[in-house]
C-alpha cells in the first residue's frame, strides 16, 4: 500500500461509512479537484492509541474497499479524517 | 446458570496487579465493576499467581457475583513459551493450578514445561490462551499441521475441559482471526468460548498499564516492543461492547457454561490447625492437658493453685472447643526446641494472656498473677486466627526456621507473604524509568520527598508538587508522571516478600491453599499474605527474629567468657541500680525505652516495679497518643492529679492504669463489662474502632454502644458518650497488655546486663543491633558508660564486637571494645574468618607485605582494612596504602614472593586526624577516635557564638540559646500533629529539637538534608532529656554523616 496521508471526508448512512472524499492535490484543497469514492466493504476496523506520553491523539482506523476495487486505509483522529494508505 | 445466548455475561480471563506488571486493578476493583457491568461471573487469571484469589471471592460475594479462580501459565514447547489460560472447575483443580504454579516457580525460567501441563490435568479447564497463545501464533506462521497436532495431544489430557480461546483487542485483523480460530475449533471439533483477556478497569488506565509493562521490561515508553499495548481494547468493557466484537452465540453459552462448572467456593468456615507430634494413645487434647497440669504443678503453689487450676480448666474447654490443642502443641514444640538448643525465645502478644502458653513455656508470663485478659487471645466465639507469635534470638532464627522445615516437613511448611504495596519513592522509580528519566534524576526526586511525602501513596502525590516542581521544574514528564503516579491504586501490589516471621504450618499439603515460590533470598514462600491464610482456615505461627534477644544471648556469653558467670536472664534479681538507671533516663541501648520520648517519660514516670515497666512501654503508641491517655495517666501516678473514673462501674477494669484506656484489653473489657456486649462483639469492635476512617461507619457501634451501657450498668447517656468518645480516640495502634509485659521483661534484662555488664552489652548492642541508633551514636555514649573503645586492629579484631581487659593510658587494665573487622565497609564475614585463621595459624601479621603473603585478600578489602585504620599499628595509613598498590603489581594477593625485595616507599606525609576520623566514619560509621565531627568545626562555631549542648545543659529551662549539633535521629511522626523531633549530638551529649510545624515548612530542605544543625532555641527541658524548642535553623556543611534513626 501506498502512504498517502491526506485530508479526507467519511460519509456515513445507516452506522456504516458510506463515501469518502479526498484532494490528491492536498493540502491546497482545491474541491475541484477533489475524489469521491463510494465504500462497499468494510475490511477490519481497529485503534490506535498514540504515543500517549507526547500527548498524541488516538486514531481509529477503517480498511475500506471502495467501488472501483481500491483499497482504503483511513483514521480519525479527534474529529478529522485522514487518508493514510491507498492499495489502487 | 441459565445459558443466554445474546451477550457476553462472563469473564474468563481476567488480570489484575497481582499478574506484577501486566495489570492495574486490584482484584476487587475488577469485581466491583464486572458487578456495575451486569456480568454474572469473572475469572481472575493472573500469570503464575493466585494471590488476589481470597479478595477476588470475598468481594464477589459482598456484590453477589460468582467469582472462578484461575491463573495464566506460560507453557514451554520446545523453544519456545506460549500462555495458556486454566481455570479451576472444583477444589481439587485449585490444588492442581497451585502445583502447575509451584513447579512454574521452581523453574529459572519461570515456565512449564509441555509434558508437565499434560500431567497435571486434575479438573482444570485450559483455554488455548490471547494473543500471544499457541493457536495464533502458529496460524500466523502457517504451522497448522503442528498446531493440530498439539491441540489433539492437549485434548488428550484435557477431554471435554478445552477449549479454543476468541479475543479481539481491536488490533489490525483480529475479527479475522477470531473467525479463522472458529474454523480450527470446528476442524478439531473443539468449543470456542469469548474470552476476552482484561488489564484494566477503566480504558484510562490503558496509560499506566503500558508504563508498568514499560517497567517491567526494562524499557522507556520510546522503545517499541511486542508486549506492549496499543489501545486501550483490554479493558474491563461492557457485555455489549464484548458481544459486538465477538458475535458467536455458541461461544458466547460455552463461556457462560464453562463458568457454571468452574463455580466453587474457596473459602471454608473452619480453620484447620497442624498435627503435633502426640504420645501413642493420647489425643491432642489429653497430651495438652497432661503437659500443662504437669507444669501447674511446678509454676504454682499453696494460695496460688486454686485459682490456676481454674483458669486452667477454663482455657483448656475453649482450646478444646475450638480443636486447638494440636496448635498449642506444635507451638509448644518450637520453644522446647529453642530452650533445648539454647536459643532464646519467648512468646509474645496476646498469646502472653495464656496459661496454657505459660505452663508450656511458650510465653514467660504470668497470667493469673498479672491478671491478664485471656479473651484477647482466644474466646470460643473467635473464628479468626489466634495470633501466637515466637520471638526468637535474630542470630539463630534462620536455624529454627530450618528445623521447622524438617519437623513438619517441606510441603506443610512455609511462610505467609507480605503484599508491597507502592510508596512513592518506589512509584517514582518504576514509572520514572518507564519515561525515560535517567537514574541520577529519579533518585534525586526520591531524595527531594524526604519525609514528608516519602510514605504517601501515589494516588497522593499531588501533596508532593513542591517536590516536583524542586527537581523536575517544567519539564512535560513532570505533568505525564503526576498523572500515572495518581492512577496508581493504593492497594496496587507490586510484588510479595517474605513476611517478617509468619509461618503456616499445615495439616495437608500447603499446594491444597496456595503455589509456593522462593523468594530472591531463598526464603519459601505462600502467595497469601496473613489475612488471605486466615480467610482459607490456615494458622500460622510468627517467628520473629528479635535483634535485642540476639543481643542479651551474645552479652551472656561475653560474661560466661570474661567473667565465669552464667546470667540466668529468666531469673534476674529486682534492682534499684537498675530501676535508678531507668528513671535518669540514661536508656540507650534498652529494649522499647530508648527513644527520645521514651526517655522522657522514664523521666516522669520513675518506674520501680515490672508493671511500671510493662504501663511505660505501652504508653508511647498512637493508641494512647491519640486518646490522650499519656498525660492523665502520668499525672495521676505521681499523684498530681485525682484518679477518676467515668463511671463507678469501670473501676475494676481501669483501676490499675489511673481511670485511663492504655491497652487493648481496656477496651474490650468495657465494651463486654459496660456496654454489655459479647466477647465476639467485643473482638469486632475494637478492631473496628482502632482502625476507621470515617465517622460515619462506626455510627451503628456508637448507638449500640451507649444503648448498651445503658442497659447493661445504668450509665447515664452522657456518661455512656464520654466513654465511647475515649474509646472512639483509641485509633491506631495500641499493646495488648500481655503484649508489654512480654516486652517489659526484655526491657529490664537489658537494663541488668547494662548496669552490671556495661561493656559486654555494648560490644553486644554494637553487633547485634537493635534499636534505633546509630553505631557512632552508640560509640560516644560508651564515653558515658565508662567503656573505652579499642581502635580496630588487624592483629586483634575478629568477627565480631569483644570485650578486652587492657590498659588505657596510665589507669588499671579495665574492660573495653575493640571493633570486628567486620565493622569495616567491604569486610565480609568470610574476610574476617579468614583473617583469625590466618594469625592462629601463623601468629599476628607483622607488616603489610607478611599480610599480602599470606592471605589472598583483593586490592579493595585490603584498602578498606588500612582506611579503617587496621593496620595503624604496623604501618600509616598512606604508606600502606601505597604499600599496597605497588605490591599488587608484583604478585597476585596470598603468595609468596620468589625474590623478596623490600618495598620501598617514599616519605609520605602521615594521615592527619581529621582525615582518619573520615576515613573511620566512611569506612565504618564511627571512629574509635576520642573526638566528635562537631570538633573539626568548632571554630565555625565559636564565630556563630554557638554555644556546646554539655553547656546548654546546665542553662535554665526556657533560657534561649544558640547551640548546634550533628543529626542523628529524624522523627515526624503522624500522631504528631505536623511538629518534628530531632535529635542533635555533640560527643555523648545529645538533646531533642523540636520543629514546630511553621518551622518545617520554611525550612523543608534545609531540614531534610541538615547534617550538622545550627539551632536557636528555648531550653523545655535539661539533662538527659535536653529539650529544645526551636525558633530559627541553619546547617553547617560537615566531612560526616550519620545514617540514624529516621521516621515519619
Amino acid at each position: 500500500m501506498r502512504n498517502r496521508m491526506l485530508p479526507a471526508d467519511v460519509a456515513w448512512r445507516d452506522g456504516r461509512p458510506h463515501t469518502v472524499r479526498w484532494d490528491d492535490d492536498a493540502p491546497a484543497r482545491s474541491t475541484a479537484r477533489a475524489r469521491v469514492e463510494r465504500i462497499t466493504q468494510v475490511l477490519d476496523t481497529w485503534e490506535y492509541a498514540g504515543r500517549w506520553w507526547e500527548r498524541e491523539h488516538r486514531r481509529s482506523y477503517l480498511l475500506v474497499e471502495t467501488e472501483r476495487g481500491v483499497t482504503l486505509e483511513l483514521f480519525r483522529e479527534g474529529e478529522a479524517w485522514c487518508l493514510s494508505r491507498t492499495s489502487d | 446458570m441459565p445459558v443466554a445466548n445474546e451477550r457476553l455475561t462472563v469473564l474468563l480471563c481476567t488480570h489484575s496487579t497481582f499478574s506484577f506488571g501486566a495489570g492495574t486493578a486490584t482484584p476487587g476493583t475488577l469485581v466491583r465493576r464486572a458487578a456495575d457491568l451486569g456480568y454474572q461471573a469473572i475469572a481472575l487469571t493472573d500469570t503464575l499467581n493466585v494471590s488476589g484469589g481470597v479478595e477476588l471471592f470475598q468481594v464477589a460475594r459482598e456484590v453477589g457475583i460468582q467469582a472462578l479462580i484461575g491463573a495464566t501459565l506460560p507453557v514451554r514447547i520446545e523453544d519456545e513459551v506460549y500462555p495458556f489460560v486454566a481455570l479451576a472447575l472444583s477444589r481439587r483443580g485449585y490444588r492442581s493450578l497451585n502445583e502447575l504454579i509451584t513447579h512454574a516457580h521452581a523453574r529459572a525460567e519461570r515456565d512449564l514445561p509441555w509434558p508437565v501441563l499434560l500431567s497435571h490435568t486434575d479438573d482444570l479447564a485450559i483455554l488455548t490462551g490471547p494473543r500471544q497463545g499457541l493457536p495464533s501464533r502458529l496460524l500466523a506462521r502457517r504451522q497448522i499441521q503442528r498446531l493440530e497436532e498439539l491441540m489433539r495431544t492437549l485434548h488428550g489430557a484435557f477431554p471435554e475441559r478445552l477449549f479454543i480461546q476468541l479475543f479481539h483487542d481491536r488490533l489490525p485483523w483480529d475479527a479475522r482471526r477470531a473467525r479463522v480460530l472458529r474454523s480450527l475449533a470446528r476442524h478439531l471439533s473443539l468449543p470456542t468460548v469469548v474470552a476476552p483477556e482484561i488489564r484494566y478497569a477503566d480504558p484510562e488506565d490503558y496509560r499506566l498499564y503500558d508504563a508498568l509493562v514499560c517497567a517491567r521490561l526494562g524499557r522507556s515508553v520510546q522503545d517499541p516492543h511486542p508486549s506492549r499495548p496499543q489501545n486501550a481494547a483490554q479493558s474491563l468493557l461492557s457485555p455489549t461492547e464484548a458481544t459486538e466484537r465477538l458475535p458467536y452465540p455458541d461461544a458466547l453459552a460455552n463461556a457462560e457454561r464453562l463458568a457454571g462448572r468452574a463455580a466453587f467456593d474457596l473459602l471454608p468456615d473452619r480453620l484447620v490447625p497442624p498435627r503435633a507430634r502426640v504420645p501413642d494413645g493420647l489425643s491432642a487434647d489429653q497430651h495438652l492437658e497432661r503437659r500443662c497440669y504437669e507444669s501447674l504443678l511446678t509454676r504454682y503453689q499453696g494460695d496460688q493453685l486454686g485459682p490456676a487450676r481454674r483458669t486452667l480448666e477454663a482455657e483448656l474447654a475453649t482450646v478444646k472447643a475450638l480443636g486447638l490443642a494440636d496448635f498449642f502443641l506444635v507451638a509448644a514444640e518450637v520453644t522446647d526446641y529453642c530452650r533445648s538448643h539454647g536459643i532464646l525465645a519467648a512468646g509474645r502478644g496476646s498469646a502472653a494472656a495464656s496459661i496454657c502458653c505459660y505452663l508450656l513455656g511458650i510465653t514467660r508470663i504470668d497470667p493469673v498473677r498479672h491478671d491478664l485478659l485471656f479473651e484477647r487471645f482466644l474466646h470460643t466465639g473467635k473464628a479468626a486466627m489466634p495470633d501466637v507469635d515466637i520471638d526468637i534470638s535474630s542470630a539463630r532464627r534462620d536455624e529454627v526456621l530450618a528445623w521447622v522445615e524438617q519437623r513438619f516437613g517441606t510441603s506443610t511448611e512455609a511462610m505467609v507473604c507480605n503484599k508491597i504495596t507502592y510508596r512513592l519513592p518506589l512509584a517514582i522509580q518504576d514509572l520514572g524509568r518507564a519515561l525515560g528519566l535517567p537514574p541520577d534524576l529519579r533518585n534525586r526526586l526520591s531524595r527531594a520527598l524526604g519525609r514528608d511525602y516519602r510514605g504517601l501513596t501515589p494516588r497522593r502525590a499531588a501533596e508532593a508538587a513542591v517536590a516536583f516542581d524542586e527537581v523536575l521544574g517544567d519539564a512535560p514528564a513532570k505533568t505525564v508522571l503526576l498523572d500515572l503516579l495518581q492512577r496508581l491504586e493504593p492497594a496496587h501490589t507490586r510484588h510479595i516478600a517474605p513476611h517478617s516471621g509468619g509461618v503456616v504450618l499445615a495439616r495437608d499439603a500447603l499446594t491444597h491453599y496456595s503455589p509456593l515460590e522462593r523468594s530472591s533470598g531463598g526464603i519459601k514462600l505462600l502467595q497469601l499474605d496473613k489475612d488471605d491464610a486466615e480467610a482459607l482456615g490456615l494458622i500460622k505461627l510468627d517467628l520473629l527474629g528479635l535483634r535485642m534477644l540476639a543481643a542479651l544471648e551474645r552479652a551472656r556469653e561475653e560474661v560466661l567468657r570474661l567473667e565465669g558467670h552464667w546470667v540466668s536472664l529468666d531469673d534476674l534479681p529486682d534492682d534499684p541500680t537498675v530501676w535508678r538507671l531507668i528513671s535518669e533516663g540514661a536508656t540507650m541501648g534498652l529494649f522499647q525505652i530508648e527513644s527520645p520520648s521514651q526517655v522522657h517519660t522514664s523521666r516522669v514516670m520513675r518506674s520501680r516495679t515490672m508493671q511500671d515497666l510493662a504501663h511505660q512501654i505501652a504508653l508511647i503508641r498512637p493508641g494512647p497518643i491519640q486518646s490522650g491517655t499519656v498525660h492523665p495517666y502520668l499525672r495521676r501516678r505521681n499523684g498530681l492529679e485525682a484518679v477518676r473514673y467515668w463511671h463507678p462501674s469501670l473501676e475494676p477494669i481501669l483501676a490499675k492504669t489511673y481511670g485511663v484506656l492504655l491497652f487493648q484489653e481496656d477496651v474490650l473489657r468495657i465494651a463486654v463489662h459496660f456496654a454489655g456486649m459479647s466477647w465476639i462483639e467485643a473482638d469486632r469492635f475494637r478492631k473496628k474502632v482502632s482502625g476507621f476512617r470515617d465517622i460515619a461507619d462506626i455510627e451503628p457501634d456508637r448507638v449500640r454502644f451507649i444503648q448498651g451501657a445503658v442497659a447493661h450498668v445504668g450509665a447515664s447517656r452522657e456518661q455512656a458518650e464520654t466513654v465511647f468518645e475515649a474509646v472512639k480516640s483509641y485509633q491506631g495502634y495500641g499493646f495488648a497488655e500481655s503484649h508489654a509485659w512480654a516486652f517489659a521483661q526484655h526491657a529490664y534484662a537489658s537494663g541488668w546486663l547494662r548496669v552490671h555488664y556495661p561493656a559486654e552489652f555494648l560490644a553486644a548492642i554494637m553487633t547485634e543491633e537493635p534499636g534505633m541508633w546509630s553505631p557512632s551514636t552508640k560509640r560516644q555514649e560508651a564515653r558515658a558508660w565508662g567503656v573505652p573503645f579499642l581502635p580496630i586492629s588487624i592483629n586483634h579484631s575478629g568477627v565480631h564486637y569483644r570485650v578486652e581487659r587492657a590498659r588505657t593510658g596510665d589507669a588499671a587494665p579495665t574492660k573495653c571494645v575493640r571493633p570486628p573487622l567486620t565493622a569495616i565497609k567491604g569486610v565480609s564475614t568470610e574476610h574476617a574468618r579468614e583473617l583469625l585463621f590466618a594469625r592462629l595459624q601463623a601468629g599476628p601479621f607483622r607488616d603489610i607485605d607478611d599480610l599480602y603473603a599470606r592471605v589472598p585478600l583483593a586490592r579493595d578489602v585490603l584498602e578498606a582494612l588500612i582506611r579503617a585504620g587496621a593496620l595503624d599499628g604496623l604501618h600509616d595509613r598512606r604508606d600502606a596504602l601505597y604499600r599496597v598498590g605497588l605490591l599488587s603489581t608484583t604478585r597476585p594477593p596470598g603468595t609468596q614472593p620468589l625474590f623478596a625485595p623490600p618495598v620501598q616507599a617514599p616519605a609520605l606525609p602521615a594521615v592527619d586526624v581529621a582525615t582518619r576520623f573520615t576515613w573511620d566514619h566512611a569506612t565504618t560509621r564511627f571512629s574509635s577516635l576520642e573526638i566528635h565531627a562537631l570538633d573539626l568545626i568548632r571554630d565555625q562555631l565559636r564565630e556563630l557564638a554557638a554555644i556546646t549542648l554539655w553547656q546548654v545543659r546546665r542553662y535554665p529551662r526556657k533560657a534561649r540559646v544558640r547551640t548546634a549539633g550533628l543529626v542523628v535521629s529524624r522523627q515526624r511522626p503522624g500522631t504528631a500533629k505536623g511538629f518534628a523531633f530531632f535529635v542533635i549530638e555533640d560527643g555523648a551529649t545529645r538533646g531533642q529539637v523540636i520543629i514546630s510545624p511553621d518551622l518545617w515548612e520554611r525550612h523543608r530542605i534545609l531540614v531534610r538534608d541538615a547534617s550538622i544543625l545550627v539551632v536557636d532555641a528555648v531550653v523545655e527541658d535539661t539533662g538527659y532529656q535536653l529539650t529544645l524548642r526551636a525558633e530559627a535553623l541553619a546547617a553547617l556543611p560537615t566531612p560526616v554523616t550519620v545514617r540514624g534513626y529516621h521516621y515519619g
